[in-house]
């Protein structure tokens, strides 16, 4: 058991708890930097990919698991991102390191149309508005041919940054050297949200709109706020991934999109970034994984999925389902115990994560 | 001088009037209790103070100021802070964060500097500490200091809930039943604290309280509120002794 030694109110705001802590970070990011000499150019496009998931659900994180607003149509976001990043290159001529962030800009933008006349509503009725809105972009898309292509789609041209070039099939190693980049700042940003003031109004709204008032929190403003973050960040993860895949269609970005992010930082673990990291994993290794077996071992025994269609969002659904029966916090949470049984062991008492019964709002007598 | 006072504040909830005409003149630096029996309307003048309702008629002024136009999320900034009968913390957030909140109020950085977490918001965060880290000092929670509320028994919520208002560092506490749920030595704590909040903080308190022990030991003066009537005000024993208050108390 490591026991940290705090001299400094610094300690609890530094990034990294300690050396160690730092030392981890360190490793995990030189073990990143070195993947493409490590794995082959189809493997390193699928962690890139895992990547783009990751930021997408970074952001989806920030206004569902920390601001306690379900939004049901965030590909959406990822849709005004990923046709502005092209639209802005092809048809405005702007480098791709001025694209790149008034895509996200404009994803922003729209969000902020969302949230304002939306700031009283809640849940259920919230999830069903962006749905609406996610569909609504996708027949937008469709109308506005000339400049989204319509229905036959759009194509992304190579990343161009100082006469570099990142090109998915050229380069993939420079691709994913610059998504890695993204995500660490991403990632640092986030961080720095959940110690300040910004993310404690963000999780006072979610936890207890009355209280937040009461602590002065200006409900609607930080609402928005989190809604504009949320859909920063979706609408960089959506340019990247249109740049990824080069070619894309209203299609791309439907409502299965949307869910899919939304079921990943539920299994990933609702509240940390971590969460969003790992919902990317099992997102985007899942079909390697279901393929590997197909290949390896399925069709010897005579299973033949080709034969169940849609075979993957299946199993995803049923983790899902075993995830919210079993492991409400995700797999976060479930690493959270395994690694805190094995830093107490042989202390750990079995029940030391179980909660106090807590009133749910409807339960309360007012 | 009244610092905070209702002048005859009606409300009504569709055919109840909850709150009648009621006239209140709290004095700045004193211990206020207002008592009375289920559904007499006492939240209900908290959360008119608190501006979550707006009164149907009557005026409520605070330190020379209306608050008929201000917004629930204006109070701390003019210096009410209060406590909710049903506990209403953050409860996915640790005992620290939920004080923390408490010092959003002070802040003056914007989001940008804090998504960058510039030097100058580090600062703002390390003094924010020292100031919750008193609070804490002051309620003894720094064993809880890293514990999520949700793990938390109904009394420590209670207090965080109190530290939490004072990390507001308001002029005028409104404690909305503070006692309710708290075991007898937690109360007897209470008491102290609620003495030392006027006398060392130098903060008004105004508290809905059902246990009689507490608001004799504590308060200056008390209110008796029957069916949103104020019937009487005084002294706590001048007030008990009210064959008004008997009456509605047993009666009833
Ligand atoms: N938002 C509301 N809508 C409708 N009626 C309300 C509302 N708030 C309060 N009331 C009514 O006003 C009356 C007074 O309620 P209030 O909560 O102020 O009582 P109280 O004195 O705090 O009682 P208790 O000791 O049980 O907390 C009750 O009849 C209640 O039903
Ligand atoms: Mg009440």
């Amino acid at each position: 058991m490591r026991v940290i030694f705090k001299t400094s109110y610094d300690n609890d705001i530094n990034l990294f708890k300690d050396k160690i802590h730092f030392l981890q970070y360190v490793f995990l990011l030189v073990f990143a930097l070195a993947l493409p000499f490590i794995v082959n150019d189809y493997y390193l496009g699928e962690v890139a990919l895992v990547l783009i998931w990751a930021i997408a659900g970074m952001g989806l994180m920030v206004l569902v698991g920390h601001s306690g607003q379900v939004s049901l149509g965030h590909a959406a976001f990822m849709a005004i991102g990923a046709y502005s990043v092209v639209i802005l290159q092809s048809r405005f001529g702007l480098p791709f390191i001025v694209s790149l962030p008034l895509a996200g800009l404009l994803s922003s933008f729209l969000g902020i149309l969302i949230a304002v006349p939306t700031a009283k509503l809640h849940g259920i009725y919230l999830a069903i508005l962006t749905l609406a809105v996610s569909i609504l972009v996708e027949d937008i898309i469709v109308l506005a041919d000339p400049l989204t292509g319509g229905v036959n789609g759009i194509f992304a041209p190579d990343i161009e940054i100082f006469s570099i070039n990142f090109n998915r099939y050229g380069n993939i190693d420079s691709l994913y050297w610059l998504i890695l980049f993204i995500t660490v700042v991403f990632i640092i940003g986030y961080k720095n949200i959940l110690r300040s003031p910004l993310g404690r109004a963000f999780s006072a709204v979610r936890d207890s709109e009355v209280s937040a008032l009461a602590m002065g929190i200006n409900i609607a403003r930080t609402r928005t706020l989190a809604f504009a973050i949320s859909c920063f960040i979706t609408g960089i993860a959506g340019a990247l991934f249109g740049h990824f895949v080069t070619v894309f269609n209203y299609e791309t970005f439907n409502v299965v999109l949307s869910i899919n992010l939304l079921l990943m930082i539920v299994i990933g673990g609702l509240g940390s970034i971590h969460g969003a990291f790992f919902g990317a994993m099992v997102i985007g290794f899942l079909p390697i994984i279901i393929s590997f077996c197909r290949d390896h071992f399925l069709d010897d025994i005579g299973i033949n999925l080709m034969n169940f269609p849609g075979i993957e969002t299946g199993i995803f659904s049923l983790i899902l389902i075993l995830f919210i029966l079993f492991e409400p916090f995700g797999i976060y949470g479930r690493w959270l115990k395994i690694r805190t049984y094995f830093q107490l062991f042989p202390l750990y008492r079995k029940d030391m994560f179980k909660r106090q019964k807590s009133y749910l709002k409807t339960e309360r007598v007012r | 001088m009244s610092f905070l006072s209702l002048e005859n504040v009606t409300i009504s909830f569709g055919g109840i009037r909850a709150v009648k005409n009621v006239s209140l003149d709290i004095k700045e630096g004193e211990i206020f209790a207002l008592v009375g029996p289920n559904g007499a309307g006492k939240s209900t003048i908290f959360n008119l103070i608190s501006r979550l309702y707006k009164q149907n008629e009557g005026n409520i002024f605070f330190d020379g100021k209306s608050l008929n136009q201000l917004k629930p999320f204006d109070m701390p900034d003019i210096g009410i802070a209060r406590t909710f009968q049903n506990i209403e913390l953050f409860g996915n957030a640790t005992v620290l964060q939920n004080l923390l909140v408490g010092t959003n109020v002070r802040k003056s950085s914007n989001f940008l500097s804090e998504i960058l977490f510039t030097r100058s918001v580090r600062k703002e965060e390390v003094t924010s500490r020292v100031m919750v880290e008193e609070v804490m000092d002051f309620l003894d929670l720094q064993q809880y200091r890293e514990k999520y509320i949700m793990g938390l028994s109904y009394g420590t919520r209670k207090i965080v809930e109190l530290g939490r208002a004072l990390a507001l560092k308001p002029k005028v506490l409104l404690l909305d039943e503070p006692a309710s749920g708290l075991s007898a030595e937690e109360t007897e704590d209470l008491a102290f604290w609620i003495e030392d909040i006027k006398k060392i903080m130098g903060i008004t308190v105004l508290m809905v309280e059902h246990n009689l022990n507490l608001v004799n030991k504590v308060a200056d003066r008390v209110a008796a509120l029957v069916d949103g009537e104020i019937i009487s005000v005084g002294n706590p024993k001048s007030v008990q002794s009210d064959p008004k208050v008997i009456e509605a108390y047993i009666g009833v």
